[in-house]
């Protein structure tokens, strides 16, 4: 009869063990889909950072292309300078002509 | 191992797997839950740097058109200097002709061509205090005025001096009628045609 009952004991102090692990793993679970829950992505700092890398872009194509017009008139400038240097003197004289009659 | 210990490892064996898979479930939960907010937040970032974008974009846009205005300026002022360069150095030509042997020559045709614009007939022609003293065939200009307008063309030179580089003022004796042939008046009247023809020139 005792061996019985100190049976019954074990099976029950076994079943409270088996409903304290169990007890414990939805507490755990709980506290993980809260922490889940509570997961906060930092949008503000990831939209600084994409902007600043935008920006840092772009900043180099404007950069690129302004300097791409820069060169592109220097270039027309000096060619043009070029052109009036050769061509002053011829162009003088056809001035002249327009300014006198029959010319200089 | 008796029948009781099995009974005991058992309860506690499935109370552990009940355990593994209420923990496993809450993982995966978390898991999508997290996924979802990134997404979420990922879909916030692509929207605000890409409404950033494009205002970037714009201002890149507008700076790049800014330099274009600027170097379109830049290049219409050098344009202009070197169109000023030529006129200035029609002008510096100007100032040494009428210091010249052959200048006599030109003021003659610039006298005619003023008379005959006037139409010929009794006439006055007014010169600077150099040109005064230049020798010019004024009875030969006005046969070629009469030749040229029909009308009997008597010229003379005036009393009254004027301030110019060269070129004459030529008009009818009553002053009616009066045409400025001045050095100076012939490149202002002529301005526009000097710049572009030194435009088509030196820039050719």
């Amino acid at each position: 009869m005792v061996g019985l009952v100190e049976e019954i004991r074990k099976v029950l102090e076994a079943e409270e063990e088996a409903k304290k692990i169990i007890e414990s793993a939805k507490k755990e679970a709980e506290e993980i889909k809260r922490k889940a829950e509570g997961l906060k992505v930092d949008v503000a700092k990831e939209v600084e950072e994409a902007k600043k890398r935008v920006a840092s872009e772009l900043e180099a194509k404007m950069k690129e292309e302004v300097k791409a017009v820069e060169e592109e008139l220097e270039a027309k400038v000096s060619k043009f300078k070029e052109a009036a240097s050769r061509n002053m003197d011829k162009a003088v004289e056809e001035l002249l002509k327009l300014v006198l009659p029959g010319g200089a | 191992m008796s029948s009781l210990d099995k009974i005991v490892g058992k309860i506690i064996g499935d109370a552990k797997e009940e355990a593994a898979r209420i923990l496993n479930e809450a993982k995966s939960i978390a898991a999508s839950m997290e996924e979802e907010a990134k997404k979420k937040a990922d879909e916030v970032v692509q929207a605000e740097v890409s409404k950033f974008r494009q205002a970037k974009e714009e201002e890149v846009k507008r700076a790049v058109m800014e330099a274009r205005i600027k170097a379109k300026e830049r290049w219409l002022k050098e344009r202009e200097a070197l169109i000023n360069q030529a006129i200035d150095k029609v002008k510096e030509r100007l100032a040494r002709l009428v210091g010249s042997p052959d200048y006599a020559k030109s003021l003659e045709a610039l006298i005619e061509e003023a008379a005959v614009a006037i139409g010929g007939g009794d006439l006055l022609v007014q010169l600077n205090e150099r040109d005064a003293k230049l020798s010019l065939d004024l009875e030969g200009i006005a046969k070629r005025v009469k030749e040229k307008t029909g009308v009997d063309t008597k010229i003379q030179l005036s009393e009254v001096k004027v301030q110019c580089m060269g070129g004459a003022v030529v008009s009818t004796r009553d002053g009616s009628f009066i045409y400025d042939n001045t050095l100076e008046s012939r490149v202002r009247r002529q301005e526009s045609a000097l710049r572009l023809t030194a435009a088509k020139i030196l820039f050719a």
